[in-house]
């Protein structure tokens, strides 16, 4: 069954706009879908639903996602999930990105300069990348 | 900071004449030291000069010859002219024998104690004098004489109190001056260090919190400014690949986007700008895999080169040149030189990236196969503000002008150099030499 090869992707983004349109285009793509607004809804369905991979905005309210990403990492089947960071944040100006980059490669787009396909088109190569 | 000025120009105000005020002081000291041993020498040579009347007296009594005893006579006089005066400018000051006549309580009490004996000897004196001159007999000269003899003993037992008394005040006069001098200088000590703690000290507080509210705007607004930018340019871009549109439609929503790219390119510049422009940046230094750096940002523009077709090279010697370096400004100078051949070489050119390593520097290459930069071009001016080379322009309308400025800045920023060969047509080569140890060139003054 397609269901059953379908990939799931989680996406937590605060901003509503971004996120039904990250939805809206990797269901298009395919992919099970499934949505969080802040780092600790994130969090919670992560780790009950196990997605192959998670789209992760860093600023947000109730949790960020630098604190969602450590407690994550805290976890046993969460260690070994891939991450994408997205954010409009810039790596050189913001203390949290330089952080987070030092203890772990993790993939980080600036929002602003990648396309929705472009997004698309990281996410699969990093799921059959060697990370994965 | 008008508080700090103000603070800055009151500790000075406070320093200033304390210095002054040493100055006098010490001036002052001088003065008094010079008055003091004047009237102490004088006041011993009134002991002598007491001594030598009696000395005198007594030649004039043991001589017979007239000669001689006029010779004498002449020497009393004298001496009992200068005793006077000086006497006179002990007890009540004289401008010419530079005495300030300025006594204490306690040797004008001295000078009153003696004033009778004092007086007998002088009357005495003139007296052997007068008496010599209206050629007296020797009995009538010689009572005289032995007033003189007699009164000198006590009159020298006084003038010993009132040197010694002299002397013991003058000495508590220079330490008095010296606590004096000791506490002022405390004074200046003090404020020096009040004014390190409570006017520097915040001052440089301030400043280190000024540019972390700068690094905190720009990370803000970068965030902000992009959001808006991001939700436009996807939801245009689902817009496009979902619904049905004219050719028309098509172009328009194609406009919205190229725009947005355009606005999001421009916001990161003037980002760069208002980071690099501030007048006085310092480099953040840490050491980074140049190799690794530049291939990320090669990455990040992937899509774009992907989109024209460009064939993209990265060459390196090794696969890690480590650096002590700003990222901020590598960062910068690679993106407008990376951008700017993406932006100039027409669909389906080459852009070849070299990085160098030297053994003291490290050599990145930008060559493109673009539209090159015509010969004509003042060469300096290509690095300042808003200014565009004149083909720029054909190719990609409504650029910033910014790119090679913030490029050069940051090349500056590290203490590198930035050149280029070009031809029009042919395509650009940029240069830049970066040290590896940018922390040898730390406090470099961006000139903006």
């Amino acid at each position: 069954m397609a269901e059953n090869t379908k990939k799931t992707i989680l996406i937590i983004e605060d901003e509503l706009l971004q996120l039904k349109s990250l939805a809206d285009e990797f269901t298009d793509e395919g992919f099970q879908v499934l949505k969080a607004q802040n780092g600790e809804a994130g969090l919670a369905l992560a780790l009950r639903e196990h997605p192959d991979i998670i789209l992760l905005d860093i600023v947000m309210p109730v949790m960020d996602g630098m604190t969602m990403l450590k407690k994550l990492r805290e976890n046993v089947w969460g260690k070994g999930v891939p991450v994408i960071l997205l954010t409009n944040l810039s790596a050189d100006n913001d203390q949290r990105i330089k952080d987070i980059t030092t203890t772990e490669p993790a993939y980080y787009l600036v929002k602003s300069n990648w396309a929705l396909r472009d997004v698309v088109e990281k996410v699969r190569e990093r799921l059959s990348g060697p990370h994965s | 900071m008008p508080n700090f000025t103000i603070r800055y120009i009151i500790s000075l105000a406070i320093i200033a004449p304390l210095i002054i005020g040493i100055y006098f002081l010490n001036g002052q000291v001088q003065k008094t030291q010079l008055s003091d041993s004047r009237i102490i020498n004088l006041a011993g040579r009134q002991r002598m000069l007491s001594q030598e009347i009696s000395k005198v007296s007594l030649k004039i009594q043991n001589t017979t010859d007239e000669a001689e005893k006029d010779a004498y006579k002449k020497e009393l006089e004298k001496a009992v002219t200068f005793w006077e005066g000086s006497h006179k400018g002990l007890r009540e000051g004289s401008e010419e024998l530079g005495l300030p006549g300025k006594n204490s309580e306690t040797v004008k009490k001295l000078f009153v104690a003696i004033e009778p004996v004092y007086q007998e000897m002088v009357e005495a004196a003139k007296n052997i004098v007068r008496k010599l001159e209206l050629g007296q007999s020797d009995t009538n000269v010689n009572a005289f004489i032995k007033t003189v003899l007699v009164n000198e003993a006590a009159f020298l037992s006084g003038m010993d109190k009132i040197v010694f008394q002299y002397d013991q005040e003058a000495k508590t006069r220079v330490e008095s001056a010296r606590r004096m001098n000791f506490l002022l200088l405390w004074t200046i000590f003090l404020t020096l260090i009040a004014e390190g703690f409570f006017i520097l000290r915040p001052a440089v507080k301030r400043l280190e919190r000024a540019d972390k509210l700068k690094d905190e705007f720009i990370s803000i607004a970068s965030h902000q400014l992009r959001t808006p930018l991001t939700n436009v340019q996807w939801v245009a871009e689902l817009l496009l690949k979902k619904e049905t549109l004219s050719e028309k439609g098509r172009e328009y929503v194609g406009d919205i986007m190229t725009s947005t790219k355009n606005l999001s390119s421009l916001v990161d510049t003037l980002l760069n700008v208002s980071r690099l422009d501030v007048g006085e940046v310092s480099a953040r230094l840490e050491s980074i895999n140049v190799v690794e750096f530049i291939q990320g940002l090669i990455d990040e523009s992937a899509p774009i080169c992907d989109k024209k077709n460009l064939k993209v090279s990265f060459h390196h010697s090794t696969e890690s040149i480590k650096a002590n370096t700003d990222k901020g400004a590598l960062r910068n100078i690679v993106q407008a030189l990376l951008s700017n051949a993406i932006e100039y070489t027409l669909d389906g050119g080459t852009i070849r990236i070299a990085l160098e390593k030297m053994s003291q520097h490290l050599v990145l290459t930008v060559q493109d196969s673009g539209i090159g930069i015509p010969k004509k071009e003042r060469v300096s001016f290509l690095f300042q503000k808003f200014h565009r080379a004149s083909n720029a322009e054909k190719v990609k309308p409504g650029g910033s002008g910014l790119g090679l400025y913030i490029a050069n800045q940051a090349v500056k920023l590290l203490g590198g150099k930035i050149w280029f060969e070009s031809e029009e047509n042919k395509g650009s080569t940029f240069y830049v030499e970066l040290p590896l140890e940018s922390g040898k060139i730390k406090g470099h003054k961006l000139l903006s």
